[in-house]
C-alpha cells in the first residue's frame, strides 16, 4: 500500500486483504462463514504477527514489473516498516520520545501504535460482520456480512473506522465498511483526477461487481498568500496554513484505475494458504 | 546594532494590535487574540539599522487565542508569536514588512501538516499519455 495519487484508495493489497477478510473466494456461504471465523480467531491470537495472519501471502500479489513488493517477504517488510514503524529486521518501534519525536513508519508528523489500531480495527470489523459481541467466541457467529476496506489520507493521526448496515434478514445480507484514516505518507495527489494511469472518466454504468468513483473539479489551483508585502501599520497579512485550493475547472466523475488505488470489478481474490 | 528605540517598539506593537482587535469585516466580533500582559518583547534588545529610513527588530509577542483566527475557533491556548519587522519611514507614514513564524503559530494552535503534495503527474509517462487521450471513456 504505497499511497496512491488520490485521497481514497483500495488497490491491489487492500483488495486481497478484503478478499481474505471475507473468507476467500468460495461461493459457499458455509465455507465463507467458517473462514471468516478462522480469520477472526487468527486476528485475536497475539502469538500470530499481524502480517502473518493472512492476506499478504497471496500469490495474486506476486510479481509484476512495476510491483514494488513482488514477494511475500517484501510485503511483510513494507507493512512492518512503513506502516507499523518496525526497524529492518523486525524490531518494533521504540517508545515515543518527546525530546526527539520520531514518526511511526512513513506517517508524516505522527507517532502511534498503528499495528494495534489495525489489528483492533480488523478484529472489530470481523466481529461486526459475524455478529459476535466483542471478545466472545467466534463459534457464536450468526451471520457473514461482506467486509469492504478503504484507505483515506491525509488525517492528522491514525484511525480505524467501522460502519455497517444490515440488509434483509438473510445472514449474508449486510455490509461492514472499514476506513483506515491515516496521516500523509509522503505520497502525492493529483489536482486533476483524470491525470492518473488510465482512469475511466465520466463512467456511465455501474453494472459491475464493485466500483469506486470520485466526483470533484477537473482541475484545482493553489494560491499562496504572501505575508511579507509592505503595508501600512495594522494591515498584517494573515496566511492560510499551506496552500489555499480553488476548484478551477468543471466537475468530473472519475473511476481511478486499480493500479492507482481504485476499485476493480471482481476485486482481487486471496490466493494464499491461510484459509 | 543599537539599543531599541522605544518609538520603534511602539510602532510595531501598534501594528500587531491587529491581532487583538475585532476584524474590520466583522464589526463586533471578538478579536482572534487577547493580551496576556507580557506585551511585545524585543529580543536581545537590539535594533538593526538597515539604512537611513529602515529599521528592524526581532520580537516576541505572547497572546491568548481567545477568538476566531484564520477560521480556527478559540482554543484559549497561550501562544508565542515570533518575528522580525522592518519599519520604513515614507514621508510621514511608517510602512511595515513582517517576517512572522506562522508555521509555529499554527502548530501552537494544534494544527498539523500531514498533506499529500499535489503534482501534475507522479509517473513520467502519465502526462504524455494523458495528453494523447481523446476520449478517456474508451479506456
Amino acid at each position: 500500500m504505497p499511497g496512491m495519487p488520490y485521497h481514497l484508495e483500495k488497490g491491489p493489497i487492500l483488495s486481497v486483504l478484503e478478499s481474505f477478510a471475507n473468507g476467500g473466494n468460495s461461493t459457499s456461504g458455509t465455507t465463507r462463514h467458517n473462514n471468516m471465523r478462522k480469520v477472526l480467531d487468527r486476528l485475536r491470537d497475539p502469538s500470530i504477527a499481524l502480517t502473518a495472519v493472512g492476506g499478504l501471502d497471496s500469490t495474486n500479489l506476486n510479481g509484476g514489473a512495476t510491483n514494488p513488493w513482488p514477494t511475500y517477504d517484501d510485503r511483510v517488510a513494507h507493512i512492518e516498516q512503513d506502516w507499523f514503524g518496525y526497524t529492518p529486521g523486525g524490531v518494533p518501534q521504540a517508545a515515543f520520545n518527546p525530546s526527539i519525536p520520531h514518526r511511526t513508519g512513513f506517517w508524516i508528523n505522527y507517532h502511534g501504535d498503528v499495528e494495534g489500531i489495525v489489528r483492533e480495527t480488523l478484529t472489530r470489523a470481523l466481529e461486526v460482520a459475524l455478529g459476535v459481541d466483542h471478545g466472545q467466541p467466534s463459534s457464536g457467529a450468526t451471520r457473514y456480512w461482506r467486509v469492504e476496506l478503504f484507505w483515506k489520507c491525509p488525517n492528522p493521526w491514525f484511525e480505524g473506522w467501522i460502519t455497517w448496515r444490515a440488509g434483509s434478514a438473510s445472514s449474508a445480507d449486510g455490509q461492514v465498511t472499514v476506513i483506515f484514516a491515516t496521516p500523509g505518507n509522503g505520497g502525492w495527489v493529483y489536482p486533476d483526477p483524470c491525470a492518473g494511469r488510465n482512469p475511466v472518466v465520466d463512467p456511465a454504468s455501474a453494472q459491475t461487481d464493485r466500483g469506486m468513483w470520485v466526483i470533484t473539479h477537473r482541475g484545482h489551483t493553489e494560491y499562496v498568500v504572501s505575508t511579507t508585502v509592505e503595508t501600512p501599520p495594522g494591515a498584517v497579512p494573515i496566511p492560510t496554513l499551506g496552500a489555499f485550493w480553488a476548484g478551477t475547472a468543471p466537475l468530473v466523475t472519475v473511476a481511478p484505475s486499480f493500479g492507482d488505488g481504485g476499485g476493480h470489478d471482481g476485486g482481487l481474490p486471496y490466493g494464499g494458504g491461510a484459509l | 546594532m543599537s539599543e531599541v528605540d522605544p518609538k520603534l517598539t511602539q510602532l510595531i506593537q501598534q501594528d500587531l494590535s491587529r491581532f487583538t482587535m475585532a476584524p474590520d469585516d466583522m464589526p463586533g466580533a471578538p478579536p482572534g487574540f487577547s493580551e496576556t500582559g507580557a506585551g511585545l518583547t524585543p529580543l536581545d534588545a537590539t535594533e538593526l539599522k538597515v539604512d537611513g529610513t529602515t529599521s528592524a527588530i526581532e520580537w516576541r509577542y505572547e497572546l491568548v487565542h481567545s477568538g476566531e483566527f484564520a477560521g480556527i475557533p478559540a482554543t484559549n491556548r497561550t501562544v508565542t508569536l515570533e518575528g522580525v519587522t522592518l519599519v520604513r519611514q515614507d514621508g510621514d507614514q511608517w510602512l511595515h514588512r513582517r517576517y512572522i513564524d506562522w508555521l509555529s503559530l499554527f502548530g501552537q494552535l494544534g494544527l498539523t501538516l500531514s498533506g499529500k503534495p499535489a503534482v501534475d503527474a507522479i509517473y513520467p509517462e502519465v502526462a504524455a499519455e494523458a495528453a494523447t487521450v481523446v476520449d478517456p471513456r474508451k479506456h
